[in-house]
């Protein structure tokens, strides 16, 4: 019987056939919908898997493994949600979000480490599953704001700016809340197991302060209007970078050949 | 007429130095720069654990005296991300002090929702202040004796205390199932009862893995056992191993996350609800 590592590189590669139907430009949106829904059915059984071999206690380094089932998730919602400039564009660069991370998540699996005991708390699993939503988000922020600066070199900048900068901002609140409840959920399960709010044998604890403050400085940019509309954007899309550098690939292990 | 014309000049200036720490540009810059040491820290953490991890049971200062003294290439980090963190609160506290009291003075001017809507960032702001200040008097004021071992028939009296601890059981619960099979025979979640005595009060307490126990003002933290298996252990003697600390900044960090976390709930309530701008506006 299969298991489910076995089952792993058919998701990376349904997400890049959905994202190579997805630049075709009449139904290529369509088919990426259809081949994308096989990618998050096994990325679910996955997940699923990992925590039935972990749970009462959390799967380790599996943020990133299913990172790409959220991004799919909002790539078939805004695709059910209404139109608006830069809507294509942001679900394109979604699906490529999700095939790098599925792709990378394959290749330097992290998945050796066995869960260890002081995980099975409920503050433990608030902390992986929020901050896998929370990071979700900010992909999502930083597709709008590609989407827009993309776009905004053949329409009325302003226009597209405002429309697709209000989106990467709304999807950066969201984000930055859902991460700011993983992280008091972290601090809070490091306080009651360990006795302190911060443990240092984690290196992740730093990353996770960094995109923390990247996005506190990106929210009280757009507040303040500081910036122009372009420079604020491009914050924004660079928030995507920020995230793969400090939170995925810190998830990612040695290569191995998936065959 | 000089000793006026230099009040006024120190006055101006204060109030040009104030506005400036209070900028949101300022805000903007502290935060990218937190960010970029944050990430520096990282790759100075990363293989290096064993320099910070003793920072939470000797302190602050102690540490910095010490490891992070002797391995300033490494350490650096740490002690710029305690100068942005200290100009960030400066800068929070000044901008958000402003705002708030022209909020105060404009607050006719909203409905209660409004209002509530618009003060919660700054509560926000002055909880992240508390909790910095928690975290700096935990690490500075923080009394800990990390690594208490009691077996069966042995007592340890918290220094400067009447408190004495002993371990009367440990009974902890095995796996018995199949889904894990790593942990077959493992202990699942480790219970020990304690006796507590302090003042000629006797008092029995149990502590797990998951919680810790107060006791006048001490908080116990059980962080390691033995035997870890069913029949195991070296010598087969049962032992646990305690956190004993006593945290004043605990109940700052606690406050402050309760009330970041109230203030971000409201924040985000225009998002769950968002207004129809074009039908207010008609």
């Amino acid at each position: 019987m299969l298991t489910f590592q076995d089952y792993s590189p058919i998701a990376p590669c349904f997400y890049l056939l959905s994202f190579l139907a997805s630049l075709r430009q009449k139904t290529g949106m369509v088919a990426a919908v259809v081949l994308i829904v096989p990618a998050m059915g096994m990325d679910v059984y996955s997940t699923a898997a990992r925590y039935y071999h972990s749970l009462p206690m959390i799967p380790l380094y599996a943020g990133s493994m299913a990172l790409p089932l959220y991004l799919g998730a909002v790539f078939i919602v805004l695709g059910a949600s209404r139109r608006t400039i830069g809507t294509t564009g942001a679900r394109r660069i979604l699906l490529f979000w999700a095939t790098l991370i599925s792709v990378v998540s394959l290749l330097f699996p992290k998945n050796f480490y066995l869960p260890f005991l002081k995980s099975a708390t409920v503050s433990a699993h608030l902390f992986l599953g929020f901050g896998m939503a929370g990071k979700a988000c900010f992909f999502v922020s930083a597709a709008w704001a590609f989407s827009g600066l993309n776009e905004s070199g053949w329409r009325s900048e302003k226009d597209v700016l405002q429309r697709t900068g209000k989106q990467a901002f709304t999807w950066a609140a969201w984000g930055f809340a859902l991460f700011t409840i993983s992280m008091f959920s972290g601090e809070l399960w490091s306080y009651r197991v360990w006795g302190t709010p911060v443990v240092w044998d984690d290196p992740a604890i730093t990353t996770t302060m960094a995109i923390w403050f990247f996005y506190v400085g990106f929210l009280h940019l757009h507040l303040t209007g500081s910036w122009s509309l372009r420079a604020r954007s491009l914050y924004a899309a660079s928030g995507a970078v920020a995230v793969l550098i400090l939170n995925v690939i810190p998830d990612t292990g040695p290569f191995r050949w998936p065959f | 007429m000089a000793i006026l014309d230099d009040t006024i000049m120190t006055e101006s200036i204060v109030s040009c130095v104030w506005s400036s720490l209070g900028s949101v540009r300022l805000t903007v810059w502290i935060c990218l720069a937190l960010a970029f040491d944050l990430a520096l820290g990282y790759a100075c953490l990363h293989g290096n654990s064993t320099l910070f991890s003793p920072m939470n049971e000797i302190g602050l200062m102690r540490w910095a005296a010490t490891y992070g003294r002797s391995n300033v290439p490494l350490t650096a980090w740490f002690f710029i991300l305690l100068g942005l963190l200290f100009l960030l609160c400066v800068n929070s506290f000044t901008c958000t002090t402003n705002r708030v009291a022209v909020l105060i003075r404009t607050r006719g001017a909203y409905s209660f929702g409004k209002f509530m809507v618009r003060l919660a960032p700054h509560g926000m702001h002055y909880a992240m202040i508390v909790i910095l200040l928690g975290y700096l008097a935990s690490y500075v004021f923080s009394t800990v004796h990390p690594f208490v071992t009691l077996v069966s028939g042995s007592s340890f009296t918290i220094p400067r205390t009447t408190v004495t601890v002993s371990l009367v059981s440990f009974t902890p619960r095995y796996y018995t199932g199949d889904r894990l099979d790593y942990f077959k025979k493992r202990v699942i979640d480790p219970v020990a009862t304690l006796k507590i005595t302090s003042g000629g009060k006797v008092e029995t307490r149990v502590i797990n893995g998951k919680k810790p126990v107060h006791v006048l003002g001490h908080s116990l933290f059980l962080t390691d056992f033995s035997p870890k298996k069913k029949g195991g252990g070296m010598s087969g003697r049962i032992s646990i191993v305690l956190s004993i600390r006593k945290d004043p900044g605990v109940t700052f960090y606690m406050a402050g996350l309760i009330l970041f976390s109230v203030g971000l709930g409201i924040y985000m309530v225009p998002f769950v609800h968002p207004r129809n701008d074009k039908k207010e506006k008609a």
